[in-house]
């Protein structure tokens, strides 16, 4: 009886918990980091197109809405902000607005709204620019209170 | 045939009856009314009257008593159950059973999705915090994306672990 109970308890752990991860996850995952690599080597369009690809690709089911959406949004922000110093406030106010479109309460999305902020900013729009720091800073404001509180704790 | 034609009936009537028919006649009368104990011949001939008058259709009020009959009558659909205690009733324990099962269920189904760990990622410091409230205020973006790097290195070393094949 008790090695009845023993295999089950394993073939449970094994299905449950320990299933393999999808090798189209890790190969995706690795993508992105190559991306930045490679816009970290080349401040010109090719990265810009590094980065542009990360936001094309679709995303394997087998990872995260979570962890999809963090990655999406941070090589958002980078290819904005390259974009915005070049001076493209439009395009970069786009790719912005496009990776706003999944906001959560990060870190990620309360820069992409900076961004935006600034993007907006660039063309005259003081108004929406202006909300848009204004969301930043309410969710940055949280973060700060986490963040603190965790110092605290330890 | 007489004139006033009552002759003619005589004849259908036919031969006076005998005693023996006048006293099954008797009998079969108070049948018909439903008195006393007809016999048996009377009772089925009255049966067969009945039946040939009306072809056997119920009218409304012996319709009601057989309804009456039936629905007053029968039995509960379970009557053992109606006399147990609540705790040894069938549904008492098959339900929330059933709905454990469909709950444990449905749970199972989400946990054997195939592989979506998910969710956790690495929590930004408050360096990086204070850097991008100034950047919100208008202080420039050097300094949030000099944080954001680092920040990005961190992101990525966790999901690729997470998702490492």
């Amino acid at each position: 009886m008790k090695r009845r109970l023993l295999v089950l308890a394993v073939a449970a752990a094994v299905v449950t918990g320990c299933s393999p991860a999808d090798p189209a996850a890790g190969r995706w995952v690795e993508s992105v980091r190559a991306a930045h690599a490679e816009a970290d080597a080349d401040a010109s369009l090719a990265g810009d197109g590094a980065l542009r690809r990360v936001l094309e690709a679709p995303v394997p089911e087998s990872v995260s809405p979570e962890d999809a959406r963090a990655l999406r949004q941070d090589s958002a922000y980078r290819l904005g902000r390259r974009l915005l110093r070049r001076g493209e406030a439009p395009a970069a106010e786009e790719v912005a607005d496009g990776a706003l479109a999944d906001p959560a309460m990060d870190v990620l999305t309360a820069s992409l709204l900076v961004l935006r902020g600034e993007a907006r900013e660039a063309q005259g729009e003081l108004r929406e620019a202006a909300a848009d720091y204004h969301e930043a800073l309410r969710v940055n404001e949280r973060l700060l209170e986490r963040a603190l509180a965790r110092r605290e704790a330890r | 045939m007489s004139d006033d034609g009552t002759a003619g009936a005589d004849e259908a009537q036919g031969p006076a009856p005998s005693a023996a028919e006048e006293a099954e006649a008797a009998a079969f009368a108070a049948a018909l009314e439903g008195r006393g104990d007809a016999p048996e011949d009377a009772a089925a001939a009255a049966a067969l009257l009945r039946y040939s008058r009306d072809a056997g259709a119920l009218d409304d009020a012996s319709a009601a008593r057989v309804l009456q009959a039936v629905l007053g009558d029968a039995p509960a659909s379970d009557p053992v159950a109606g006399e147990r205690p609540w705790w040894a009733r069938p549904w008492t324990f098959l339900l929330p059973a059933g709905v454990g099962l469909a709950v444990a269920g449905a749970a199972l189904v989400l946990t054997l999705r195939p592989g979506v760990p998910g969710g956790d990622l690495p929590l930004p410091d408050v360096a990086l915090l204070r850097a991008q409230a100034r950047a919100a205020e208008g202080a420039g973006s050097g300094e949030l994306d000099e944080a954001l790097t680092t920040y990005r290195g961190a992101l990525h070393r966790r999901l690729g672990e997470r998702y490492a094949p």
